[in-house]
């Protein structure tokens, strides 16, 4: 691992990186505590952790949406401060999609921020919602749109804009077993053939293992990285694979790790004095 | 079948103006407190027909878009500008809301002194009644932005400009039009207010001066003819309104 990010520069990197958030008049809440992680280019890595405990804190500082407290983030080298809109896009844990605009309008608001021009974006537009099986509901609003859909074009807003990194945080979240495993699969087809480093955040186990060539599992909060597991199943991973001995161990060995974490108490916000 | 909804609305003012001619015509109460619905349109005709009618509704809509105009540029401005940052919002909003409490019919008497009769003491009068609603309705709005919505847009690089044009007015759109409504109808109330106070002319003058000579038939047919306007700008702004939100309902 050392010797390898000599030569190549991790994609995303933390360093110690910490965060409290103040509450009340005079009080403090630690959220993250030393965390320290490199996710390799095109490497798709899970964050699982019980919920609270950070996850989407960490996925902020990333983007450059909340600065950290402490320690420092780099992304493809240079050191986060702020919105990098050409290399890093999110997918947040809602849709978040601007409900006057209709779907197709949606995907286009990210390229209408860059400037793209007209035709290209349109092209972009129409490519992603294809990718994200919505071909048929351009014209229709948010309001219009089941979650899961809502939700897919989220991620065809944030994919149209073709950055190397993309950060989802429980994208699928709100979803049905069914649907999140078809737009997992989804994902799995966009990214080998767009090369994209994802850092990905869920609390489903077996979402993690479907998805991740490396598992973090995060503590309680103050969150800290409490194992760093590499999934060596095969790929392209079949659904038929989450039955198979190998998945099942996993599953056993990420679940202990995660089992304490989820009955830990969690310290209270403290006062400043 | 489903019977429209206007043609009950119709319906039902047709059987109002009917009871009224009814009630009138029986005369239970004196003619000169209730005339009769059709003395009422044969005195309007007359107060048209020689072009009375005509001078005082212009200035009164003179009066009444002039106020609306500046009510909505101070109201929106002062709102956008009071809700952008958390101190003004905070040191001015509990103000504004104790002011819009104020009748501020009081101080008409002073703008009657400082403005004189014409139509300048109305359109002020006319434009401070307009600017609380539209103003507070606009803070109201940006208030009711998405906070996600603009970390979402932050993260795709956009600038607090296009924040504001692509995420916080649009947002704040519906509450705003329902502002500009109020505040056009309480425009309106002040202005004929202020006519019937003090002025030389205008619908609340001609008003003012009819029931002084006890002339019930024209007072009658003169705040039908208010009514109309009222309800003719209010249709405007439903218009708008569905326009505005047409993303939240059906195809
Ligand atoms: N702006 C904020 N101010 C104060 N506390 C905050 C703020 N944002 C998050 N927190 C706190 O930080 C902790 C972690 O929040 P975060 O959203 O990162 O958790 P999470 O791991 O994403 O949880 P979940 O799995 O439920 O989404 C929570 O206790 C939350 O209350
Ligand atoms: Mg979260």
């Amino acid at each position: 691992m050392r010797g390898r990010t000599l030569l190549t520069e991790p994609a995303i990197e933390l360093r110690n990186l910490k965060k409290s958030y103040p509450v009340g008049n005079d009080g403090t809440i630690e959220v993250v505590r030393d965390v320290s992680l490199r996710v390799g280019a095109r490497e798709l890595v899970s964050l699982l952790g019980p919920s609270g405990c950070g996850k989407s804190t960490i996925l902020a500082i990333v983007a450059g949406l909340t600065s950290p407290t402490g320690g420092e983030v780099r992304v493809n080298g240079d050191r986060v401060e702020g919105p990098r809109p050409t290399e890093i896009t999110i997918v947040f844990q809602e849709p978040n999609l601007l409900p006057w605009r209709r779907a197709d309008q949606n995907v286009r608001y990210g390229l209408e921020l860059r400037g793209v021009d007209p035709k290209v974006m349109n092209g972009l537009v129409k490519k992603y919602l294809n990718l994200v099986g919505l071909q048929g509901f351009e014209k229709y609003y948010p309001s219009q749109l089941s979650g899961g859909m809502a939700q897919r074009v989220a991620l065809a807003r944030a994919l149209a804009l073709e950055t190397s990194i993309v950060l989802l945080d429980e994208p699928f979240g709100a979803l049905d077993e069914n649907t999140r495993s078809i737009l997992g699969d989804e994902l799995l087809r966009i990214k080998s053939f767009t090369e994209k480093t994802m850092l990905f955040v869920t609390h489903s186990i077996e979402e993690a293992l479907h998805l991740s060539d490396r598992v973090l599992i995060l503590s309680a909060r103050p969150a800290r990285v409490k194992d760093d597991i590499r999934i060596n199943l095969e790929t392209p991973r079949t659904v038929e694979l989450r039955w198979s001995p190998e998945f099942q161990e996993y599953k056993v060995r990420i679940w202990q790790s995660l089992k304490d974490e989820l009955e830990r108490d969690v310290p209270e916000p403290v006062a400043n004095r | 079948m489903k019977i429209p909804i206007w043609l009950g609305q119709i319906a039902l003012l047709l059987t109002f103006l009917g009871l009224w001619e009814i009630v009138a015509s029986i005369e239970i109460i004196s003619p000169v407190l209730l005339p009769r619905f059709s003395q009422t349109i044969i005195s309007i005709s007359g107060v048209v027909a020689s072009g009375e009618l005509n001078y005082h509704l212009l200035i009164t809509m003179e009066e009444l878009l002039s106020s609306f105009l500046i009510a909505a540029v101070f109201g929106i401005g002062a709102g956008f500008l009071i809700a952008s940052t958390k101190l003004l919002r905070e040191t001015l909003e509990p103000i504004l809301l104790l002011l819009f409490a104020i009748p501020i019919a009081v101080v008409y008497p002073l703008i009657a002194v400082w403005f004189g009769l014409g139509v300048e003491s109305k359109i002020l009068f006319g434009s401070i009644y307009g600017f609380f609603p539209i103003a507070t309705n606009t803070i109201a709005g940006v208030r009711s932005t998405n906070k996600s919505l603009m970390k979402m847009s932050k993260s795709m690089g956009a600038s607090s400009t296009r924040i504001f044009t692509s995420i916080i007015f649009p947002s704040a759109t519906p509450t705003l039009i329902t502002g500009l409504r109020s505040g056009l109808n309480l425009a309106f109330i002040g202005i004929i207010f202020g006519e019937m106070f003090a002025s030389l002319g205008g619908l609340g003058f001609l008003i003012n001066s009819s029931s002084q000579v006890l002339d019930s038939a024209k007072v009658f047919g003169l705040i039908g003819i208010g009514l109309l306007v009222i309800v003719i700008a209010n249709l405007a702004f439903n218009r708008l309104e569905i326009r505005s939100s047409r993303w939240r309902g059906e195809l």
